[in-house]
């Protein structure tokens, strides 16, 4: 009983001391397939999710975007971070009428 | 004199195998002992008998070859079979707590209805118990590699026997693993799998109303359902329940949209490696495993998949039986844990008699 109550405390501690990654469902994930970010006036990006769909012949895909401005690259940045069920890690990224060294 | 009923010497039902004798103990404690001194003529093969049971006096042999056993085991064995107190002993299986010094989830001693398996196991310098009325001889003490080989693998050729055995370990390894790493990449860790593998898993269960853990117990716990219920009905009636158990989880279950088919595949691919095996008790430590990784890997993701790595590989570590430690690898057993060699000796850790031949 005593070894089972200090496994269990230790799981808790792993849980919170780890940098263990947000549990989303693949029904909530968003996969990214491109990010368009549009340096004109404020900041615009545009996240392109592609989404896959079962079909009788194969899987086919559907595209769709999510449109969104902000005033600095960094709020940019860290609206980014607050969307966990966005999957960007694989998502190429193209810039129109952006300077390099904001990257 | 009025002689009890006994049956017949039957072909071998559970433990089958591709070549070797087929013959099997019964009830009979006489005619299984005459199965085993058939095999070993010798006298060396040395036997003590006990009555065990308040009520059942059942008769209970220690057989062992002296000179190639380790007296210090046969006297504790016995020394743990002389101090049971129980009222009755039905089968061989009861002694098995008696015998075992701890708590284990991995099993420690053999049950087997072969006589040629505990001839084996008597040349190699272990102890067998054979009790009145039951069917099953009692082998120990045993190593982690013994409840991965089969009676087989010493009468097949090295090459063949060698890659059976990797394809059990990788048995063991996907039985234990695979719904866990499923769990991991479909919930927390999809940098783990191509894109492309990603976006078939997503179609796959796009229409899955259920979170992918739920879905991997459901499925669990129908196959051991679906398995239970083939084990206790009959042959004629449990070929017709076992196809349709499979075809309501499989088809239908994926035509209402209750589970996707990648996870219906991914328990059928564990579930069936975990039946590889011949001992049930060895089925059983995997399913516990297979549950607690499934729970890590929900709550941790991948990370959970190494801890329960690292709770596996110390609890094989720390397990015990009569002394021996389960995982021993020593030079012999390292000649005969995967790669099959033909070794003349025994193992050092059982016996100092090691020259079995030339």
């Amino acid at each position: 009983m005593k070894k089972t109550i200090i496994l269990i405390g230790v799981l808790i501690l792993l849980k919170i001391l780890l940098p263990i990654k947000p549990y989303i469902e693949l029904n909530h994930l968003k996969i990214i397939e491109e990010i368009t970010v549009d340096c004109k006036k404020e900041y615009t990006i545009t996240y392109q999710e592609k989404i896959p769909k079962k079909e009788d012949n194969g899987i086919e895909y559907q595209k769709k975007e999510y449109v969104m401005h902000y005033d600095s690259l960094k709020e940019a940045k860290k609206s980014l971070k607050e969307k966990k069920n966005f999957y960007i890690k694989k998502a190429k990224i193209k810039t129109v009428s952006c300077k390099k060294k904001d990257f | 004199m009025k002689q009890n009923p006994i049956r017949s010497i039957p072909k071998i039902d559970s433990e089958l195998s591709l070549e070797g004798p087929k013959d099997s103990f019964i009830e009979d404690i006489k005619t299984n002992e005459q199965l085993i001194k058939k095999r070993i003529p010798s006298k060396a093969l040395q036997q003590k008998e006990t009555k065990i049971g308040r009520y059942t006096k059942t008769r209970v042999k220690l057989l062992y070859i002296k000179g190639i056993v380790k007296e210090e085991l046969v006297q504790d064995t016995w020394k743990k079979l002389e101090n049971i107190i129980i009222d009755g002993v039905l089968d061989s299986s009861y002694l098995k707590r008696y015998l075992t010094e701890q708590f284990n989830i991995f099993p420690t001693i053999i049950a087997t209805e072969r006589p040629d398996k505990s001839s084996m196991a008597l040349l190699e310098g272990k102890i067998v118990i054979l009790v009145d009325n039951s069917p099953y001889a009692l082998i120990l003490p045993n190593f982690f590699q013994d409840f991965l080989h089969t009676t087989d693998d010493y009468y097949q050729k090295s090459f063949n026997t060698t890659f059976i055995r990797i394809i059990r370990l990788l048995a063991f390894i996907i039985a234990i693993y695979t719904p866990a790493i499923y769990i991991s990449v479909t919930t927390r860790d999809y940098d783990l799998i191509p894109l492309p593998l990603l976006y078939t898993l997503k179609a796959g269960r796009s229409y899955v109303p259920f979170p992918a853990y739920i879905e991997a117990f459901f499925m669990i716990t129908c196959f051991e359902i679906l398995k239970e219920s083939d084990l206790r009905m009959s042959t004629t009636t449990g070929s017709s329940i076992s196809i349709l158990g499979g075809l309501i989880l499989g088809d239908a279950a994926v035509a209402a949209g209750i589970v996707s088919p990648i996870m219906i595949i991914v328990i059928a691919i564990s579930s069936i490696s975990g039946l590889i095996f011949q001992s049930i008790e060895l089925g059983n430590a995997l399913r516990i495993y297979k549950i607690l990784f499934l729970i890590l890997s929900t709550i941790f993701g991948i990370i959970g998949v190494g801890i329960g790595s690292i709770l596996l590989i110390s609890n094989l570590l720390k397990t015990k039986n009569m002394g021996f430690s389960y995982i021993s690898l020593n030079n012999e057993m390292k000649n005969d844990f995967i790669i099959k060699k033909n070794t003349y000796k025994r193992n050092e850790s059982l016996t100092k008699n090691r020259i079995r031949g030339r």
